[in-house]
């Protein structure tokens, strides 16, 4: 099923204003694709999974759980190393490094969303400058997945209630059966989406220019201070690079 | 933007997510709504609007939220082997859109979403090779070939879809 990766828990990384997070999830991710040593490459993965588990407070094991979707990638790029590079087994050890630093900056862009929730992520995105619209789509897009993926098996059912047998025939028959879910769920969808725009305009939605927000996003000491930190490693790591 | 706007590139993008995760078993290649989803936005929401709606939904993956197949999200998937795939879709969208629009005739929709299903093979395979070590000529046989009867029955089933639609939610 479709559900966030949220992981509920009281931790520092939890408390942290939205858009420090994304600004740090944006510059170690950065920092993770720029380092090409196969020696340090590595311990990008070491490094992310041990700052998610201490200062995060989410358990190794639910760090890999939401990796194993992403596995025949993983061993896609692996595989891929010794296959370029002679004599092979110089190419297993970059595979091997090259493939945990994939690993380490996955678990990045998947800490973000584990410690941060998605209404709160997308208020810091707008606050960055993402049009309050736009912002508002993928709003209306994450609260509508559920939704849909239930009316469409709800469709299915009763479609197979009246006699229309999804599993048989040759592939143009099945394509031809399948329009039967299709259509009726484009409309059930459309007409939705319809009625949600008239309860938007009916609220008041785009009535004034300049909008007023519920909740405040607030930045407080340890929000700087982590700022800080991002941004002295993003400097360290610069000066190491190139000086 | 209009209410409508936002709400109708909202739910295509949740159709679209929907989509990935429905399949029916087809033998070694597994037929999802995925690609339909996307030739469906561009042919029902037009151009501008399809194209969004598939921008928003890679947005979703890229943030790491399950919506593309098998229930799997990431930035890995778009820098990945098949990334390439993934960000043809609003493109893809907005050329079918495109030719929603401004063609007349079935042959001429029919056209916009074939070229926009070229596009999808094309950055899809560039990038496929691009992780097989520059050899596209395996990168073809493995993500271009098998796939191209069946999307071409989804391209045809997408215009079929749509045309139905737009009579049922005229009136």
């Amino acid at each position: 099923m479709i559900t966030s990766p949220y992981i509920e828990r009281d931790s520092i990384l939890h408390r942290l204003d939205p858009r420090v997070k994304i600004i740090g999830t944006a510059v170690f991710m950065g920092l993770g694709f720029m380092t090409r040593d196969p020696v340090y490459s590595p311990l990008i993965f070491v490094f992310t999974v041990l700052t998610f588990r201490i200062l995060g407070k989410i358990k190794i094991k639910e760090q890999f759980y939401v990796l194993k979707p992403l596995i025949p990638i993983f061993l896609i790029t692996f595989v891929t190393w010794p296959i370029i590079i002679d004599p092979w087994e110089k190419g297993v050890l970059i595979g091997i490094a090259y493939t945990f630093r994939l690993i380490g900056i996955t678990i990045m862009a998947f800490g973000l969303v584990m410690t941060t929730k998605q209404r709160d992520l997308i208020r810091g995105f707008t606050k960055m400058g993402l049009p309050y619209e736009i912002g508002l789509t993928i709003l209306i897009a994450l609260r509508y997945i559920p939704t849909l993926y239930y009316l469409a098996q709800n469709i299915m059912d009763a479609q197979k209630s009246r006699g229309l047998e999804l599993e048989k025939g040759n592939f143009l028959e099945r394509a031809r059966k399948m329009i039967a879910i299709i259509i009726p769920l484009l409309v059930l969808t459309i007409k939705t989406a319809e009625e949600l725009a008239i309860a938007m305009e009916s609220r008041g939605f785009g009535a004034s220019r300049k909008r007023t927000y519920l909740i405040e996003l607030k930045m407080t000491p340890i929000d700087y201070l982590a700022l800080g930190i991002i941004f002295l490693a993003l400097a360290l790591y610069l000066g190491l690079k190139f000086f | 933007m209009r209410a409508r706007d936002i709400a109708l590139s909202g739910v295509f993008a949740a159709l679209t997510a929907v989509g990935a995760q429905i399949s029916v078993p087809l033998g070694p290649v597994p037929f999802t709504f995925q690609v339909l989803m996307v030739f469906l936005s561009g042919l029902v929401l037009g151009a501008k609007l399809g194209a969004l709606s598939q921008a928003i939904y890679l947005l979703l993956g890229a943030l790491g939220l399950p919506v593309f197949a098998r229930f799997s999200g990431g930035i890995i998937h778009i820098y990945g082997p098949t990334g390439g795939y993934l960000l043809a879709f609003p493109i893809a969208a907005f050329i079918s859109g495109y030719f929603s629009e401004k063609a007349k005739t079935f042959w001429g929709k029919l056209g916009g979403c074939l070229l926009g299903l070229s596009v999808i093979y094309i950055l899809g395979w560039a990038r496929l090779g691009m992780w097989l070590g520059m050899d596209f000529k395996k990168a073809f046989y493995l993500g271009v070939a098998p796939f191209i009867v069946f999307d071409i029955i989804k391209a045809l089933m997408a215009l079929v879809i749509s045309d139905k639609i737009k009579k049922a939610l005229r009136g």
